[in-house]
């Protein structure tokens, strides 16, 4: 008997509603979607025979479907009343947020740019900062945005969605180490520094790391003349070099007044030791037992010169040591161990000996001598 | 002779010493080398006596003597 009655009933309301509206307010946009029963769209038939079927039945809180179109309770004859006064009629679906592009939590640039999708083409779309842009089932949101943190809300027709970022402040290159327009080797490596971290950093030669507001450049670079374009996010840096061949050599003795192993040496005059390449470093004269004699020593391009000191002459027929380190510019090091005896202080003239010196002078000799044993007459 | 040993020790400087000991004021030396006449040359090298001659000896055997004696 119930389904006769609500079927008769439901003809009869589809015969009246035969002259229905089909224009669709915005402002009863609820009440629409409450009429579509099947949410399927449209308002039709199917809403009220799934309303007349529930006739009578208890409600469960957010039932889906929710055939108590009118929200009194109660499924009755008043929401067959409601749908069959909107029959026809087609019900805009709800718009809802899909995706987010760059996800949620990533930096952004401050002219970086959002980009939201929904199911359907959202309405009214408005945002707490920047300029939105809808087009079908996308809104664009475009900054500038102020770096630091950035909480971004979304509101449009049917939601509201809260989005966070970081905004990157923008990096401006400071420096460059070694400065522009100077020598490199093949094996030195650049480092830029800018006033903020920069980002997708490349370079149109070398390796580059990027750490913090830093980037290393590292090599090898090719001999001659280097252009090295810096590019990141922000912007673009030419910077200048020359590169020369990586000086692994070590400065050695080419020459000098003096060399390992020498008897004889004068012991008045400056000693000179000649090197491969310019040096600097600290080399002495010492003694045997590693006394400092206290000569002055002075560097000149590729030369060491030790100097005589009044009162700090060198004793006749003694070795002596010159020793110490000495660097050229590419920091190559050369240990210097000369050892030398000074010559006798022994003219020619036949020398008097006595008892008292003839262990000193005779025996410790290390020249040869002869010793004339006489007797004056 | 002592002019020409004046000599062989200005033309050979460079090769050895020549010294000179007088024996009366220095009798220890003397002694401990047991000198009995004189005049007598003793060559050392290194601290160490290679070699020794005596009496009168030509300028060009002296020179001689000291070299073998060095060498």
């Amino acid at each position: 008997m119930k389904t006769l009655t609500c079927s008769l009933l439901i003809l009869s309301l589809a015969l009246l509603a035969s002259t229905a509206s089909y224009a669709q307010a915005e402002t009863d946009i609820e009440i629409l979607r409450a009429a579509d029963v099947n949410a399927d769209g449209v308002i039709n038939v199917l809403d009220l025979v799934l309303i007349a079927s529930h006739f009578g039945d208890p409600l469960v809180d957010a039932q889906t479907p929710n055939p108590d179109v009118n929200g009194d309770g109660s499924v009755n004859v008043l929401d067959l009343v409601l749908v069959a006064n909107r029959l026809g009629e087609t019900v805009r679906p709800p718009v809802a947020f899909v995706t987010v592009a760059p996800d949620i939590g990533s930096e952004l640039d401050i002219d970086g740019t959002i980009t939201l999708t929904f199911d359907n083409p959202p309405t009214d779309v408005t945002v707490s900062t920047g300029v939105a842009m809808t087009d079908g089932n996308s809104v664009t949101i475009t900054g500038p945005f102020t770096p630091g943190d950035l909480e971004l809300t979304v509101t449009w027709g049917d939601g509201t969605e809260t989005f966070s970022y970081t905004v990157r402040p923008p990096a401006a290159f400071v420096s460059a180490a070694p400065e522009n327009d100077v020598e490199i080797t093949t094996e030195d490596s650049i480092t830029l520094t800018f006033d903020n971290p920069p980002t997708d950093v490349t370079v149109s030669t070398g390796v580059a790391m990027t750490d913090g507001n830093s980037v290393k450049i590292t090599g090898p670079f090719t001999p001659g003349a280097l252009e090295l374009t810096i590019t990141w996010a922000d912007g673009t840096e030419t910077l200048s070099y020359t590169v020369i061949e990586l000086d692994t050599e070590a400065p050695s003795i080419t020459g000098g007044t003096v060399s390992d192993g020498d008897t004889d040496v004068d012991a008045s005059t400056t000693i000179e030791i000649e090197f491969s390449e310019d040096v600097r470093g600290l080399v002495t004269l010492r003694t045997e037992s590693d006394d400092n004699v206290g000569w002055i020593t002075t560097f000149e391009g590729n030369r060491v010169m030790l100097t005589p000191v009044a009162g700090k002459e060198l004793a006749p027929e003694t070795p002596y040591v010159i020793t110490g380190k000495v660097r050229d510019a590419a920091n190559n090091g050369t240990e210097i161990n000369i050892t030398f005896t000074t010559a006798s202080a022994y003219d020619g003239i036949p020398i008097e000996v006595t008892d008292a010196n003839f262990d000193t002078v005779v025996l410790g000799s290390k020249v040869p001598i002869v010793v004339e044993f006489y007797t004056d007459w | 002779m002592v002019p020409v040993v004046t000599e062989i020790a200005l033309e050979n400087k460079d090769t050895f010493i020549v010294a000179k000991l007088n024996n009366d004021e220095n009798r220890e030396t003397v002694g401990k080398f047991g000198i009995r006449y004189q005049p007598i040359y003793i060559i050392f090298k290194d601290g160490e006596e290679v070699g020794r001659f005596g009496g009168e000896t030509p300028k060009a055997a002296f020179v001689q003597n000291v070299l073998d004696a060095i060498k």
